[in-house]
């Protein structure tokens, strides 16, 4: 079982067990599956650009290999930045207590690009910070899985069904102006009434 | 890579702009300080050297095997070079299937279990350069969004010349005056997700707007999941209510 979520707010520590959820989790899934003449399932497999050689599941692996093709071992590999500079390995967030930063507004949460989502079990929560999620105030918090070269930011919230963690990295937005003119690529009024059940299963 | 769709406004007058799906800042990477390296897949084994032709060539517990006599590495192949391949599907028998394959589509429920069966229809595709993407009644609060749904993509609609500008700046505008984002439709009657590929994901979506001066910024959220629970397990069989 993964460790907590631990936010210290206000000099007070509450604690969040996780359990990850996504849409599958809660809607289930499509699948496609071919079947061969007898009915039976396939197995999906992939040919070699030349033919000469079909490979199957459990017959490859991936690594890193210099210009001369020689295999590089992950022990000889470091974070590097988008500029090409060394950076730092981030160590695991669970566990240890984050310092909690807000309430943020919608904004911010809005720019922030959510990568996965966690359902969340206070343990141990701090009253006030709990009755300010549940007036719908949100906070972003440092969080790290397994720890890494890219930090990512959590961001609490709460609903009527419960506590949610969300967690991602920031969007690029740019302003649009006037001058900055995208060059195109060459390649009814009768409205519903307000609903609040929106269609999620879509299938 | 920008892409034409088209839009309506308020009042449902629409016009062709561009839209580009927003990134993330870019991340740090796995590298080498001194070497220029480059991630690759490569051939680990063979068909020999699989776990079914392993136990069959050397029984079930074929570990002492394995550190006697290398017999799952084929040094001529070992460590070759992955470069394009193509799909091709097996038979349950392991045999390449020279005729497409029939396609047969299950729906799963939360906890796994098949719920129905059926022949794949095609789902087209509703966002495009001709059809109008429109505002529905509905308004929310950013609040209410961020706290209901979660938004897996966005897209950044720009215009493409002056009178589209105007169009667009004048949407920004009206949605952030109004400190609100609108739910927005597709298809026929303006209602449909959004499904932006012929049997791709299809997406609630709210558009926002933001203005600064002469600036603006039209963000187009689209959601596929809302913040809830997941529902409760099924009771086992004998146990139903």
């Amino acid at each position: 079982m993964a460790k907590p979520i631990v936010v210290s707010f206000g000099g007070t520590e509450s604690t969040f067990g996780i359990s990850r959820i996504d849409r599958s989790k809660l809607y289930g899934r499509r699948q496609r599956f071919p079947l061969d003449p007898t009915g039976e399932r396939c197995q999906r497999a992939a040919l070699t650009d030349d033919g000469s050689l079909l490979v199957l599941t459990g017959m490859t692996a991936q690594g890193y290999f210099d210009p001369d093709g020689s295999w590089v071992p992950n022990n000889q590999l470091i974070g590097l930045s988008p500029e090409g500079e060394p950076v730092e390995r981030v160590p695991s967030t669970l566990g240890v207590p984050q310092p909690l930063e807000g309430p943020i507004s919608p904004t911010e949460l809005l720019d922030l690009q959510v990568l996965s989502v966690y359902l969340l079990d206070p343990e141990d929560v701090d009253m006030d910070l709990a009755h300010k999620l549940a007036n719908g105030q949100i906070f972003k918090f440092g969080f790290s899985y397994r720890g890494g070269y890219n930090a990512e930011t959590g961001v609490l919230v709460g609903n009527d069904e419960g506590l949610f963690a969300l967690i991602g990295r920031p969007k690029v937005l740019e302003w649009s102006e006037l001058e900055q003119v995208v060059q195109p690529l060459l390649d009814d009024e009768d409205d519903d009434d307000f609903d609040d059940d929106l269609d999620f299963e879509m299938f | 890579m920008p892409r034409q769709i088209n839009i309506a406004n308020a009042t449902g007058r629409d016009a062709k702009v561009q839209s580009s799906t927003i990134k993330q800042v870019p991340a740090s990477k796995l590298g080498h300080p001194d070497l220029d390296i480059a991630f690759r897949r490569y051939l680990a084994t063979t068909t020999e050297g699989l776990h079914e032709a392993l136990a069959k060539a050397h029984g079930d517990d074929y570990a002492q095997a394995l550190i006697d006599g290398d017999p799952e590495t084929d040094m001529e192949q070992v460590g070759r070079r992955i470069g394009t391949t193509h799909t091709v599907y097996l038979s349950g028998g392991g045999d390449v299937l020279h005729a497409p394959p029939e396609v047969v589509e299950v729906l799963v429920d939360p906890y796994g279990n098949e719920k129905e069966r059926r022949a794949p229809t095609d789902d087209p595709a509703n966002v495009n350069d001709a059809m109008p993407i429109r505002w529905r009644k509905r308004r929310m609060s950013r609040q209410d969004v961020i706290t209901k749904f979660v938004i897996k993509r966005t897209l950044q609609i720009r215009h493409d010349s002056g009178i589209t500008y105007d169009y667009l700046f004048a949407m920004a505008k009206e949605l952030h005056e109004a400190d609100a984002m609108v739910l927005m439709g597709a298809g026929e009657k303006g209602r449909a997700p959004l499904r932006f590929n012929q049997n791709g994901s299809p997406y609630q979506a709210f558009l926002e707007g933001r203005i600064e001066g002469d600036k603006y910024m039209l963000l187009l959220h689209l959601s596929d999941m809302q913040l809830k629970q997941p529902p409760p397990p099924p009771a086992p069989a004998g146990q139903e209510a």
